[in-house]
Protein backbone atom coordinates (compact mmCIF):
# COMPACT_ATOMS: atom_id res chain seq x y z
CA UNK A 1 0.00 0.00 0.00
CA UNK A 2 3.16 2.32 0.60
CA UNK A 3 3.99 1.78 -2.58
CA UNK A 4 1.31 2.55 -4.07
CA UNK A 5 0.82 5.43 -2.49
CA UNK A 6 3.96 6.87 -3.24
CA UNK A 7 2.78 6.40 -6.75
CA UNK A 8 -0.04 8.82 -5.25
CA UNK A 9 1.68 10.92 -4.03
CA UNK A 10 4.58 11.53 -6.79
CA UNK A 11 1.97 12.26 -9.59
CA UNK A 12 -0.62 14.28 -7.33
CA UNK A 13 2.67 16.47 -6.18
CA UNK A 14 3.37 17.34 -10.20
CA UNK A 15 -0.44 17.84 -10.69
CA UNK A 16 -0.35 20.88 -7.96
CA UNK A 17 2.91 22.13 -9.63
CA UNK A 18 0.79 23.12 -12.96
CA UNK A 19 -1.29 26.28 -11.00
CA UNK A 20 -1.13 28.03 -14.34
CA UNK A 21 -2.79 25.15 -15.71
CA UNK A 22 -5.78 24.63 -13.20
CA UNK A 23 -6.44 28.71 -13.35
CA UNK A 24 -7.31 28.30 -17.26
CA UNK A 25 -9.17 25.11 -16.31
CA UNK A 26 -11.18 27.47 -14.09
CA UNK A 27 -12.01 30.00 -16.54
CA UNK A 28 -12.92 27.32 -18.88
CA UNK A 29 -15.60 25.72 -16.76
CA UNK A 30 -16.51 29.40 -15.97
CA UNK A 31 -17.20 30.08 -19.35
CA UNK A 32 -18.88 26.67 -19.99
CA UNK A 33 -21.35 26.76 -17.28
CA UNK A 34 -22.59 30.23 -18.38
CA UNK A 35 -23.22 29.19 -21.97
CA UNK A 36 -24.60 26.01 -20.86
CA UNK A 37 -27.19 27.89 -18.24
CA UNK A 38 -27.77 30.64 -21.25
CA UNK A 39 -28.73 27.89 -23.62
CA UNK A 40 -31.16 26.20 -20.74
CA UNK A 41 -32.23 29.60 -19.81
CA UNK A 42 -33.75 30.12 -23.45
CA UNK A 43 -35.17 26.51 -23.78
CA UNK A 44 -36.97 26.75 -20.48
CA UNK A 45 -38.03 30.62 -22.04
CA UNK A 46 -39.42 29.03 -25.13
CA UNK A 47 -41.16 25.65 -24.32
CA UNK A 48 -45.08 25.66 -24.32
CA UNK A 49 -46.50 26.84 -21.51
CA UNK A 50 -47.88 24.76 -18.89
CA UNK A 51 -45.40 21.74 -20.28
CA UNK A 52 -44.05 20.34 -17.15
CA UNK A 53 -40.01 19.25 -17.20
CA UNK A 54 -38.57 16.70 -15.23
CA UNK A 55 -36.26 19.14 -13.70
CA UNK A 56 -37.29 22.93 -12.84
CA UNK A 57 -34.85 25.75 -14.55
CA UNK A 58 -33.05 26.11 -11.17
CA UNK A 59 -32.55 22.54 -10.69
CA UNK A 60 -31.24 22.11 -14.38
CA UNK A 61 -28.86 25.03 -13.73
CA UNK A 62 -28.03 23.53 -10.93
CA UNK A 63 -26.74 20.15 -12.52
CA UNK A 64 -24.75 22.38 -14.96
CA UNK A 65 -23.00 24.27 -12.45
CA UNK A 66 -22.12 20.74 -10.10
CA UNK A 67 -20.80 19.36 -13.79
CA UNK A 68 -18.59 22.28 -13.86
CA UNK A 69 -17.11 21.97 -10.50
CA UNK A 70 -16.43 18.82 -10.52
CA UNK A 71 -15.93 18.60 -14.21
CA UNK A 72 -11.38 17.39 -13.25
CA UNK A 73 -12.71 14.45 -12.29
CA UNK A 74 -15.08 13.49 -15.35
CA UNK A 75 -12.67 10.78 -17.32
CA UNK A 76 -13.20 12.20 -20.48
CA UNK A 77 -9.90 11.18 -21.57
CA UNK A 78 -7.45 8.58 -21.04
CA UNK A 79 -4.31 9.63 -18.70
CA UNK A 80 -1.81 11.52 -21.14
CA UNK A 81 1.19 10.46 -18.65
CA UNK A 82 0.01 6.63 -19.52
CA UNK A 83 -0.49 7.19 -23.02
CA UNK A 84 2.73 9.23 -23.38
CA UNK A 85 4.60 6.35 -21.22
CA UNK A 86 3.51 3.69 -23.09
CA UNK A 87 3.75 5.47 -26.88
CA UNK A 88 7.80 6.48 -26.25
CA UNK A 89 8.78 3.31 -24.36
CA UNK A 90 9.00 4.85 -20.79
CA UNK A 91 6.92 2.37 -19.33
CA UNK A 92 9.61 0.36 -19.49
CA UNK A 93 10.64 2.55 -15.62
CA UNK A 94 7.08 1.22 -14.85
CA UNK A 95 8.07 -2.15 -15.27
CA UNK A 96 11.23 -2.21 -13.41
CA UNK A 97 9.41 -1.16 -10.12
CA UNK A 98 9.00 -3.99 -7.53
CA UNK A 99 4.50 -3.12 -8.14
CA UNK A 100 1.54 -4.20 -9.81
CA UNK A 101 1.63 -2.00 -12.89
CA UNK A 102 -2.26 -1.77 -13.03
CA UNK A 103 -2.50 -0.77 -9.50
CA UNK A 104 0.62 1.73 -10.07
CA UNK A 105 -1.02 3.17 -13.02
CA UNK A 106 -4.63 3.26 -11.39
CA UNK A 107 -2.75 4.98 -7.96
CA UNK A 108 -1.58 7.83 -10.53
CA UNK A 109 -5.02 8.08 -12.48
CA UNK A 110 -6.42 8.82 -9.07
CA UNK A 111 -4.45 10.98 -7.87
CA UNK A 112 -4.22 13.42 -11.37
CA UNK A 113 -7.61 13.47 -11.24
CA UNK A 114 -8.13 14.45 -7.43
CA UNK A 115 -5.45 16.79 -7.69
CA UNK A 116 -6.69 18.37 -10.38
CA UNK A 117 -9.85 18.42 -8.74
CA UNK A 118 -9.10 20.00 -5.67
CA UNK A 119 -7.15 22.76 -7.49
CA UNK A 120 -9.76 23.62 -9.83
CA UNK A 121 -13.39 22.74 -7.66
CA UNK A 122 -13.80 25.54 -5.09
CA UNK A 123 -13.70 28.82 -7.19
CA UNK A 124 -16.44 27.37 -9.49
CA UNK A 125 -18.19 26.37 -5.93
CA UNK A 126 -18.04 29.90 -4.76
CA UNK A 127 -18.69 31.92 -8.25
CA UNK A 128 -21.82 29.63 -8.68
CA UNK A 129 -23.83 29.42 -5.30
CA UNK A 130 -22.42 32.87 -3.91
CA UNK A 131 -21.94 34.72 -6.55
CA UNK A 132 -23.96 34.62 -8.80
CA UNK A 133 -27.18 35.16 -6.39
CA UNK A 134 -25.20 38.18 -5.06
CA UNK A 135 -25.22 39.84 -8.66
CA UNK A 136 -28.94 39.55 -9.30
CA UNK A 137 -28.91 35.78 -11.75
CA UNK A 138 -30.44 33.45 -9.01
CA UNK A 139 -31.91 31.65 -11.38
CA UNK A 140 -29.19 30.45 -12.95
CA UNK A 141 -27.46 29.67 -9.69
CA UNK A 142 -26.19 26.59 -7.98
CA UNK A 143 -28.93 25.98 -5.24
CA UNK A 144 -27.91 24.40 -1.79
CA UNK A 145 -28.12 20.63 -2.02
CA UNK A 146 -31.37 19.13 -0.79
CA UNK A 147 -31.23 19.06 3.08
CA UNK A 148 -28.55 17.04 4.71
CA UNK A 149 -28.95 13.60 3.34
CA UNK A 150 -28.96 14.84 -0.22
CA UNK A 151 -25.26 16.45 0.75
CA UNK A 152 -24.91 13.22 2.02
CA UNK A 153 -25.92 10.98 -0.45
CA UNK A 154 -23.94 13.48 -3.15
CA UNK A 155 -20.73 13.58 -1.06
CA UNK A 156 -20.74 9.29 -0.97
CA UNK A 157 -21.03 9.14 -4.26
CA UNK A 158 -18.95 11.15 -5.02
CA UNK A 159 -16.25 9.39 -3.00
CA UNK A 160 -16.99 6.16 -5.27
CA UNK A 161 -17.05 8.31 -8.48
CA UNK A 162 -13.22 9.06 -7.75
CA UNK A 163 -12.09 5.87 -8.25
CA UNK A 164 -14.62 4.81 -10.73
CA UNK A 165 -12.75 7.84 -12.81
CA UNK A 166 -9.46 6.62 -12.33
CA UNK A 167 -10.52 3.08 -13.72
CA UNK A 168 -12.37 4.44 -16.17
CA UNK A 169 -9.47 6.76 -17.19
CA UNK A 170 -6.97 3.38 -17.30
CA UNK A 171 -9.57 1.44 -19.33
CA UNK A 172 -9.13 4.33 -22.11
CA UNK A 173 -5.28 4.20 -21.61
CA UNK A 174 -5.32 0.58 -22.39
CA UNK A 175 -6.25 1.88 -26.11
CA UNK A 176 -2.51 3.38 -26.48
CA UNK A 177 -0.83 -0.36 -26.40
CA UNK A 178 -2.99 -1.21 -29.44
CA UNK A 179 -2.98 2.12 -31.54
CA UNK A 180 0.77 3.79 -30.42
CA UNK A 181 -1.91 6.97 -31.29
CA UNK A 182 -4.68 8.05 -28.83
CA UNK A 183 -6.58 10.80 -30.71
CA UNK A 184 -8.92 7.89 -31.46
CA UNK A 185 -9.92 6.47 -28.00
CA UNK A 186 -9.62 10.12 -26.47
CA UNK A 187 -12.34 11.40 -29.38
CA UNK A 188 -14.39 8.25 -28.70
CA UNK A 189 -14.32 8.57 -24.99
CA UNK A 190 -15.08 12.26 -24.55
CA UNK A 191 -17.57 11.62 -26.67
CA UNK A 192 -19.22 8.92 -24.93
CA UNK A 193 -18.25 9.75 -21.43
CA UNK A 194 -19.58 13.67 -21.63
CA UNK A 195 -22.78 13.23 -22.32
CA UNK A 196 -23.66 9.85 -20.63
CA UNK A 197 -22.35 10.97 -17.60
CA UNK A 198 -24.56 13.98 -18.04
CA UNK A 199 -21.67 16.59 -18.15
CA UNK A 200 -23.60 17.90 -21.24
CA UNK A 201 -26.89 17.95 -21.48
CA UNK A 202 -28.82 17.31 -17.94
CA UNK A 203 -29.96 13.19 -18.30
CA UNK A 204 -33.23 13.85 -15.86
CA UNK A 205 -34.33 15.98 -19.38
CA UNK A 206 -33.68 12.91 -21.72
CA UNK A 207 -36.21 10.19 -22.14
CA UNK A 208 -36.79 7.37 -24.52
CA UNK A 209 -34.17 5.35 -26.15
CA UNK A 210 -31.41 7.73 -24.83
CA UNK A 211 -32.86 7.02 -21.56
CA UNK A 212 -32.83 3.18 -21.53
CA UNK A 213 -29.19 3.99 -22.73
CA UNK A 214 -27.64 6.30 -20.40
CA UNK A 215 -29.48 3.51 -17.72
CA UNK A 216 -27.45 0.32 -19.02
CA UNK A 217 -23.98 2.38 -19.18
CA UNK A 218 -21.53 3.31 -16.39
CA UNK A 219 -20.93 6.94 -16.84
CA UNK A 220 -23.95 7.89 -14.91
CA UNK A 221 -22.30 7.17 -11.49
CA UNK A 222 -19.52 9.39 -12.06
CA UNK A 223 -22.03 12.54 -12.10
CA UNK A 224 -25.93 12.18 -12.64
CA UNK A 225 -26.62 10.21 -9.79
CA UNK A 226 -24.74 11.99 -7.54
CA UNK A 227 -26.23 14.91 -8.66
CA UNK A 228 -29.82 13.66 -8.20
CA UNK A 229 -29.05 13.78 -4.90
CA UNK A 230 -28.13 17.06 -4.35
CA UNK A 231 -31.30 18.08 -6.18
CA UNK A 232 -33.31 15.89 -3.80
CA UNK A 233 -34.48 13.97 -6.89
CA UNK A 234 -32.84 10.56 -5.37
CA UNK A 235 -33.04 10.33 -1.07
CA UNK A 236 -31.25 8.88 0.87
CA UNK A 237 -33.95 5.41 0.63
CA UNK A 238 -32.30 5.36 -2.87
CA UNK A 239 -28.73 5.59 -1.30
CA UNK A 240 -27.79 1.79 -0.64
CA UNK A 241 -28.80 0.69 -4.13
CA UNK A 242 -27.21 3.81 -5.45
CA UNK A 243 -23.61 2.85 -4.05
CA UNK A 244 -24.03 -1.01 -4.51
CA UNK A 245 -24.24 -0.36 -8.48
CA UNK A 246 -21.84 1.89 -8.67
CA UNK A 247 -19.33 -0.48 -6.61
CA UNK A 248 -20.62 -2.85 -9.26
CA UNK A 249 -19.50 -0.86 -12.24
CA UNK A 250 -16.08 -0.12 -10.35
CA UNK A 251 -15.24 -3.63 -9.81
CA UNK A 252 -16.33 -4.58 -13.29
CA UNK A 253 -14.22 -1.77 -14.90
CA UNK A 254 -11.19 -2.71 -12.65
CA UNK A 255 -11.57 -6.27 -14.20
CA UNK A 256 -11.63 -5.63 -17.37
CA UNK A 257 -8.88 -2.97 -18.04
CA UNK A 258 -6.57 -5.27 -15.68
CA UNK A 259 -6.90 -8.03 -18.00
CA UNK A 260 -6.31 -5.88 -20.87
CA UNK A 261 -2.86 -4.71 -19.40
CA UNK A 262 -1.40 -8.05 -18.43
CA UNK A 263 -2.49 -9.26 -22.19
CA UNK A 264 -0.66 -6.30 -23.64
CA UNK A 265 2.40 -6.18 -21.40
CA UNK A 266 2.65 -9.94 -22.28
CA UNK A 267 3.15 -8.90 -26.06
CA UNK A 268 4.87 -5.52 -25.33
CA UNK A 269 7.81 -4.48 -27.65
CA UNK A 270 10.25 -1.55 -26.78
CA UNK A 271 11.97 -0.39 -29.39
CA UNK A 272 15.51 1.85 -29.44
CA UNK A 273 17.54 2.45 -26.65
CA UNK B 1 24.00 -14.83 -10.50
CA UNK B 2 22.85 -14.35 -14.08
CA UNK B 3 22.49 -17.94 -16.39
CA UNK B 4 21.27 -17.00 -19.63
CA UNK B 5 21.43 -20.00 -21.66
CA UNK B 6 19.52 -20.27 -25.51
CA UNK B 7 17.81 -17.20 -25.16
CA UNK B 8 16.08 -15.73 -28.28
CA UNK B 9 13.52 -13.09 -28.99
CA UNK B 10 11.43 -12.23 -32.15
CA UNK B 11 9.30 -9.11 -32.84
CA UNK B 12 6.84 -8.32 -34.89
CA UNK B 13 6.91 -5.36 -37.05
CA UNK B 14 4.93 -4.57 -40.54
CA UNK B 15 6.33 -3.11 -43.58
CA UNK B 16 4.14 -0.52 -45.61
CA UNK B 17 3.86 -1.96 -48.81
CA UNK B 18 5.18 1.24 -51.16
CA UNK B 19 1.91 2.77 -52.84
CA UNK B 20 -0.61 0.34 -51.24
CA UNK B 21 -2.51 0.60 -48.04
CA UNK B 22 -1.70 -2.85 -47.44
CA UNK B 23 1.03 -3.96 -45.15
CA UNK B 24 3.38 -6.96 -44.29
CA UNK B 25 4.07 -8.61 -41.42
CA UNK B 26 7.96 -9.25 -40.85
CA UNK B 27 9.34 -11.15 -38.14
CA UNK B 28 12.52 -9.30 -36.65
CA UNK B 29 14.68 -11.69 -34.78
CA UNK B 30 16.48 -9.46 -32.10
CA UNK B 31 18.03 -12.11 -30.19
CA UNK B 32 18.93 -15.80 -32.03
CA UNK B 33 20.03 -17.93 -29.10
CA UNK B 34 21.93 -16.38 -26.69
CA UNK B 35 23.87 -18.08 -23.63
CA UNK B 36 26.18 -16.80 -21.15
CA UNK B 37 26.85 -16.55 -17.10
CA UNK B 38 27.44 -14.06 -14.95
CA UNK B 39 29.12 -14.05 -11.38
CA UNK B 40 28.70 -12.22 -8.19
CA UNK B 41 30.85 -9.18 -8.65
CA UNK B 42 31.40 -9.47 -11.97
CA UNK B 43 31.42 -5.94 -14.23
CA UNK B 44 30.68 -6.97 -17.85
CA UNK B 45 30.45 -4.58 -20.76
CA UNK B 46 27.79 -5.60 -23.03
CA UNK B 47 28.77 -4.35 -26.73
CA UNK B 48 27.72 -4.86 -29.83
CA UNK B 49 26.40 -1.99 -33.15
CA UNK B 50 23.34 -0.42 -33.02
CA UNK B 51 20.30 -3.02 -33.37
CA UNK B 52 22.21 -6.07 -32.18
CA UNK B 53 19.96 -7.16 -29.25
CA UNK B 54 22.00 -5.57 -26.20
CA UNK B 55 18.88 -3.12 -24.70
CA UNK B 56 16.43 -6.54 -25.70
CA UNK B 57 18.90 -8.15 -23.31
CA UNK B 58 18.46 -6.00 -20.45
CA UNK B 59 15.04 -5.51 -20.90
CA UNK B 60 14.50 -9.63 -20.94
CA UNK B 61 16.38 -9.72 -17.84
CA UNK B 62 14.92 -7.23 -15.84
CA UNK B 63 11.75 -8.44 -16.35
CA UNK B 64 10.27 -5.91 -18.99
CA UNK B 65 10.07 -7.68 -21.95
CA UNK B 66 8.99 -11.53 -22.27
CA UNK B 67 11.31 -13.18 -24.23
CA UNK B 68 9.88 -15.96 -27.29
CA UNK B 69 8.01 -18.86 -25.53
CA UNK B 70 9.52 -22.49 -25.53
CA UNK B 71 13.22 -21.08 -25.91
CA UNK B 72 16.20 -21.65 -23.74
CA UNK B 73 15.84 -20.39 -20.17
CA UNK B 74 17.13 -17.62 -17.92
CA UNK B 75 17.74 -17.17 -14.46
CA UNK B 76 18.56 -14.00 -12.46
CA UNK B 77 19.00 -14.02 -8.61
CA UNK B 78 17.41 -17.32 -9.11
CA UNK B 79 14.33 -16.05 -10.69
CA UNK B 80 13.09 -16.28 -14.39
CA UNK B 81 12.52 -12.25 -14.41
CA UNK B 82 9.50 -12.07 -16.47
CA UNK B 83 7.28 -14.74 -14.70
CA UNK B 84 8.00 -13.43 -11.32
CA UNK B 85 8.38 -9.63 -12.15
CA UNK B 86 7.66 -7.89 -9.46
CA UNK B 87 9.87 -10.39 -6.67
CA UNK B 88 12.76 -9.85 -9.39
CA UNK B 89 12.73 -5.96 -9.75
CA UNK B 90 13.08 -5.60 -6.18
CA UNK B 91 16.74 -7.54 -6.68
CA UNK B 92 17.83 -5.14 -9.41
CA UNK B 93 18.42 -1.18 -10.32
CA UNK B 94 18.22 -0.13 -14.03
CA UNK B 95 19.65 2.76 -15.29
CA UNK B 96 18.43 3.86 -18.89
CA UNK B 97 20.52 6.41 -20.51
CA UNK B 98 17.92 7.77 -22.68
CA UNK B 99 15.13 7.76 -20.50
CA UNK B 100 14.52 9.15 -16.88
CA UNK B 101 12.96 7.50 -14.25
CA UNK B 102 12.54 10.03 -11.89
CA UNK B 103 9.98 12.40 -11.45
CA UNK B 104 9.96 15.09 -14.74
CA UNK B 105 8.33 18.43 -11.87
CA UNK B 106 9.81 17.16 -8.67
CA UNK B 107 13.08 17.71 -7.42
CA UNK B 108 15.52 15.10 -7.49
CA UNK B 109 15.51 14.56 -3.28
CA UNK B 110 11.46 14.40 -3.24
CA UNK B 111 11.94 11.50 -6.37
CA UNK B 112 14.04 9.46 -3.74
CA UNK B 113 12.23 9.60 -1.30
CA UNK B 114 9.41 8.28 -3.13
CA UNK B 115 11.05 5.96 -4.48
CA UNK B 116 12.27 4.40 -1.23
CA UNK B 117 8.75 4.44 -0.47
CA UNK B 118 7.59 2.66 -3.44
CA UNK B 119 10.96 -0.25 -2.63
CA UNK B 120 9.99 -0.41 0.76
CA UNK B 121 12.63 0.83 1.86
CA UNK B 122 12.49 1.61 5.87
CA UNK B 123 13.05 5.60 6.53
CA UNK B 124 16.03 5.62 8.27
CA UNK B 125 17.70 3.31 5.85
CA UNK B 126 16.73 5.26 2.96
CA UNK B 127 17.92 8.53 4.32
CA UNK B 128 21.40 6.66 5.50
CA UNK B 129 21.98 6.04 1.95
CA UNK B 130 20.96 8.74 0.32
CA UNK B 131 23.55 10.68 2.72
CA UNK B 132 26.06 7.96 1.37
CA UNK B 133 25.33 8.06 -2.82
CA UNK B 134 25.07 11.98 -2.22
CA UNK B 135 28.39 12.55 -1.17
CA UNK B 136 29.89 9.68 -3.51
CA UNK B 137 28.07 11.67 -6.85
CA UNK B 138 28.14 15.31 -5.27
CA UNK B 139 24.46 15.99 -5.37
CA UNK B 140 24.56 19.23 -3.24
CA UNK B 141 24.12 21.77 -5.70
CA UNK B 142 21.14 20.36 -7.34
CA UNK B 143 19.44 17.65 -5.40
CA UNK B 144 16.06 20.31 -5.02
CA UNK B 145 15.72 21.46 -8.36
CA UNK B 146 13.45 19.87 -10.59
CA UNK B 147 14.27 17.09 -12.87
CA UNK B 148 13.40 18.92 -16.43
CA UNK B 149 15.82 21.72 -15.14
CA UNK B 150 18.94 19.72 -14.61
CA UNK B 151 21.39 19.43 -17.00
CA UNK B 152 22.10 15.55 -18.94
CA UNK B 153 24.85 15.10 -16.54
CA UNK B 154 23.58 16.00 -13.42
CA UNK B 155 20.55 14.24 -14.11
CA UNK B 156 22.68 10.89 -14.77
CA UNK B 157 23.93 11.50 -11.27
CA UNK B 158 20.41 11.25 -10.00
CA UNK B 159 19.68 8.30 -12.46
CA UNK B 160 21.93 6.20 -10.17
CA UNK B 161 20.92 6.83 -7.03
CA UNK B 162 17.35 6.69 -7.70
CA UNK B 163 18.20 2.59 -9.03
CA UNK B 164 20.36 2.13 -6.25
CA UNK B 165 18.03 3.78 -3.49
CA UNK B 166 16.86 -0.07 -2.61
CA UNK B 167 20.87 -1.51 -2.56
CA UNK B 168 20.14 -4.03 -5.73
CA UNK B 169 23.03 -6.52 -5.61
CA UNK B 170 22.58 -6.54 -9.46
CA UNK B 171 22.81 -3.47 -11.51
CA UNK B 172 22.08 -2.96 -15.25
CA UNK B 173 23.29 0.16 -16.85
CA UNK B 174 22.15 0.94 -20.62
CA UNK B 175 24.03 3.07 -21.95
CA UNK B 176 24.56 5.23 -18.95
CA UNK B 177 27.54 7.48 -20.75
CA UNK B 178 25.52 8.40 -23.89
CA UNK B 179 25.57 12.28 -24.34
CA UNK B 180 27.80 13.22 -21.20
CA UNK B 181 30.58 15.51 -20.98
CA UNK B 182 34.53 14.00 -20.42
CA UNK B 183 34.07 15.19 -16.46
CA UNK B 184 30.78 13.65 -16.42
CA UNK B 185 32.29 10.10 -18.21
CA UNK B 186 34.85 10.47 -16.39
CA UNK B 187 32.82 10.90 -12.69
CA UNK B 188 30.29 7.98 -13.91
CA UNK B 189 33.15 5.63 -14.50
CA UNK B 190 34.86 6.06 -10.65
CA UNK B 191 31.43 5.60 -9.24
CA UNK B 192 30.70 2.62 -10.68
CA UNK B 193 34.22 1.20 -10.06
CA UNK B 194 34.00 2.21 -5.85
CA UNK B 195 30.11 0.91 -6.13
CA UNK B 196 31.58 -2.69 -7.17
CA UNK B 197 34.12 -2.52 -4.98
CA UNK B 198 32.30 -0.76 -2.12
CA UNK B 199 29.21 -2.81 -2.17
CA UNK B 200 30.08 -6.35 -4.44
CA UNK B 201 27.46 -4.61 -6.90
CA UNK B 202 27.89 -6.89 -9.80
CA UNK B 203 27.00 -4.24 -13.01
CA UNK B 204 26.15 -5.50 -16.72
CA UNK B 205 26.48 -1.94 -19.23
CA UNK B 206 26.05 -1.84 -21.86
CA UNK B 207 27.56 1.29 -24.40
CA UNK B 208 29.03 2.19 -27.15
CA UNK B 209 31.83 4.01 -25.88
CA UNK B 210 34.87 1.61 -25.72
CA UNK B 211 36.52 3.92 -23.45
CA UNK B 212 34.25 3.22 -20.72
CA UNK B 213 34.06 -0.27 -21.50
CA UNK B 214 38.35 -0.54 -21.00
CA UNK B 215 37.82 1.66 -18.22
CA UNK B 216 35.59 -0.47 -16.34
CA UNK B 217 34.72 -4.06 -17.85
CA UNK B 218 37.19 -6.95 -16.93
CA UNK B 219 34.91 -9.16 -19.43
CA UNK B 220 33.26 -8.42 -22.47
CA UNK B 221 30.63 -9.48 -24.28
CA UNK B 222 30.27 -8.74 -27.67
CA UNK B 223 26.89 -9.37 -29.30
CA UNK B 224 25.82 -8.72 -32.98
CA UNK B 225 22.55 -9.86 -35.23
CA UNK B 226 21.61 -11.42 -32.39
CA UNK B 227 24.56 -14.00 -31.61
CA UNK B 228 26.86 -13.46 -29.11
CA UNK B 229 30.11 -13.71 -30.91
CA UNK B 230 32.78 -13.17 -28.69
CA UNK B 231 32.90 -13.38 -24.39
CA UNK B 232 36.14 -13.05 -22.03
CA UNK B 233 38.68 -10.30 -21.15
CA UNK B 234 39.12 -6.72 -22.86
CA UNK B 235 43.29 -8.06 -23.50
CA UNK B 236 41.60 -11.35 -25.52
CA UNK B 237 39.58 -9.25 -27.74
CA UNK B 238 42.48 -7.09 -28.71
CA UNK B 239 44.11 -10.06 -29.61
CA UNK B 240 40.86 -11.45 -31.30
CA UNK B 241 40.83 -8.42 -33.28
CA UNK B 242 44.36 -7.94 -33.92
CA UNK B 243 47.75 -7.75 -32.64
CA UNK B 244 48.24 -4.30 -34.12
CA UNK B 245 50.62 -2.17 -31.75
CA UNK B 246 51.16 1.98 -32.13
CA UNK B 247 54.33 3.89 -31.87
CA UNK B 248 53.06 7.76 -31.69
CA UNK B 249 56.13 10.12 -32.39
CA UNK B 250 56.24 14.19 -32.32
CA UNK B 251 58.73 15.71 -34.62
CA UNK B 252 61.21 18.19 -33.67
CA UNK B 253 61.89 18.50 -37.17
CA UNK B 254 59.95 17.82 -40.50
CA UNK B 255 60.22 14.87 -42.11
CA UNK B 256 60.04 13.23 -45.89
CA UNK B 257 57.28 10.65 -45.87
CA UNK B 258 58.48 8.80 -49.23
CA UNK B 259 62.04 8.23 -47.23
CA UNK B 260 60.52 7.40 -44.39
CA UNK B 261 58.27 4.59 -46.34
CA UNK B 262 61.38 3.25 -47.54
CA UNK B 263 63.32 2.64 -44.29
CA UNK B 264 60.66 1.51 -42.66
CA UNK B 265 58.47 -0.61 -45.01
CA UNK B 266 61.11 -3.11 -44.99
CA UNK B 267 61.22 -3.47 -41.37
CA UNK B 268 57.78 -4.04 -40.23
CA UNK B 269 56.28 -0.37 -39.47
CA UNK B 270 53.85 0.89 -41.49
CA UNK B 271 53.00 4.47 -41.69
CA UNK B 272 49.21 5.43 -39.93
CA UNK B 273 49.43 9.00 -40.41
CA UNK B 274 52.03 11.76 -40.78
CA UNK B 275 50.95 15.37 -40.13
CA UNK B 276 52.84 18.58 -39.33
CA UNK B 277 54.95 17.38 -36.31
CA UNK B 278 53.45 13.51 -35.42
CA UNK B 279 54.20 10.86 -37.23
CA UNK B 280 51.35 7.23 -36.01
CA UNK B 281 53.28 3.79 -37.17
CA UNK B 282 51.68 0.35 -36.30
CA UNK B 283 53.57 -2.95 -36.26
CA UNK B 284 52.39 -6.60 -35.32
CA UNK B 285 53.26 -6.92 -31.87
CA UNK B 286 53.39 -10.57 -32.49
CA UNK B 287 56.26 -10.13 -34.91
CA UNK B 288 58.33 -7.48 -33.43
CA UNK B 289 58.72 -6.88 -29.71
CA UNK B 290 58.56 -2.63 -28.34
CA UNK B 291 61.91 -1.99 -27.88
CA UNK B 292 63.02 -3.36 -31.47
CA UNK B 293 60.26 -1.34 -32.89
CA UNK B 294 61.38 1.68 -31.19
CA UNK B 295 64.55 1.76 -31.93
CA UNK B 296 63.79 1.37 -35.84
CA UNK B 297 61.05 4.22 -35.67
CA UNK B 298 63.33 6.67 -34.28
CA UNK B 299 66.46 5.56 -35.97
CA UNK B 300 65.48 8.05 -39.16
CA UNK B 301 64.02 11.02 -36.94
CA UNK B 302 64.46 14.10 -34.58
CA UNK B 303 62.31 12.87 -31.48
CA UNK B 304 60.59 15.05 -29.49
CA UNK B 305 58.15 12.89 -27.92
CA UNK B 306 57.78 9.12 -28.29
CA UNK B 307 54.83 7.01 -27.55
CA UNK B 308 53.85 3.59 -27.36
CA UNK B 309 50.30 1.69 -27.31
CA UNK B 310 47.92 -0.93 -28.36
CA UNK B 311 45.30 0.28 -31.61
CA UNK B 312 42.57 2.62 -30.64
CA UNK B 313 39.66 0.87 -28.91
CA UNK B 314 37.12 2.67 -31.18
CA UNK B 315 39.45 1.08 -34.21
CA UNK B 316 39.56 -2.18 -32.91
CA UNK B 317 35.81 -2.83 -32.45
CA UNK B 318 34.58 -1.23 -35.82
CA UNK B 319 37.72 -3.90 -37.43
CA UNK B 320 35.97 -6.80 -35.37
CA UNK B 321 32.37 -5.29 -36.32
CA UNK B 322 33.33 -5.10 -40.03
CA UNK B 323 35.21 -8.87 -39.90
CA UNK B 324 31.46 -9.98 -38.93
CA UNK B 325 29.81 -8.19 -41.33
CA UNK B 326 27.94 -6.36 -38.86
Amino acid sequence: MKSYLAAFRGRSRSVLRYRAAALAGIFTQFFFGLILCMIMEAWYRSAAPGLQAPLSLRQAASYIWLGQIIFALIPWRGDPELQDLVRSGDVARDLIRPLDVFGLWLARSLAWRLASLLLRFLPILVFSLFILPAIGLGDIALQPPAGLGGLLGFLLLLAGAAPLSAAITVFISCFQFRQISAVGANAIAAALVSFFSGQLVPLPLLGGPVELLYRLLPFRYLADVPYRFWLGSLTLADLPASLAIQAAWLLAVLTASRLIIQRQLRQLAIAGG
Amino acid sequence: MIHVEQLSKTYTVYKRIPGSLRRQRLAVTALDGISFNVSPGEIVGYIGPNGAGKSTTIKILSGILHPDRDHGSCLVNGRVPWKNRQAHVAGIGVVFGQRTQLWWDLPAGESFGLLGDMYRVPPALSRERLARLRRELDLDGFIDTPVRQMSLGQRMRCELVAALIHNPPLLFLDEPSIGLDAPSKIALRDFIVWLNRQHGTTIILTTHDMDDIEALARRVLLIGKGRLLFDGSMAELRREASDEKRVTIDLAEPADEAALRAWYGPRGLRIVALREHRLVLAYDGSALAGTEAIAVAVQPLKVADLSLGGQPVEELIAALYARHKL
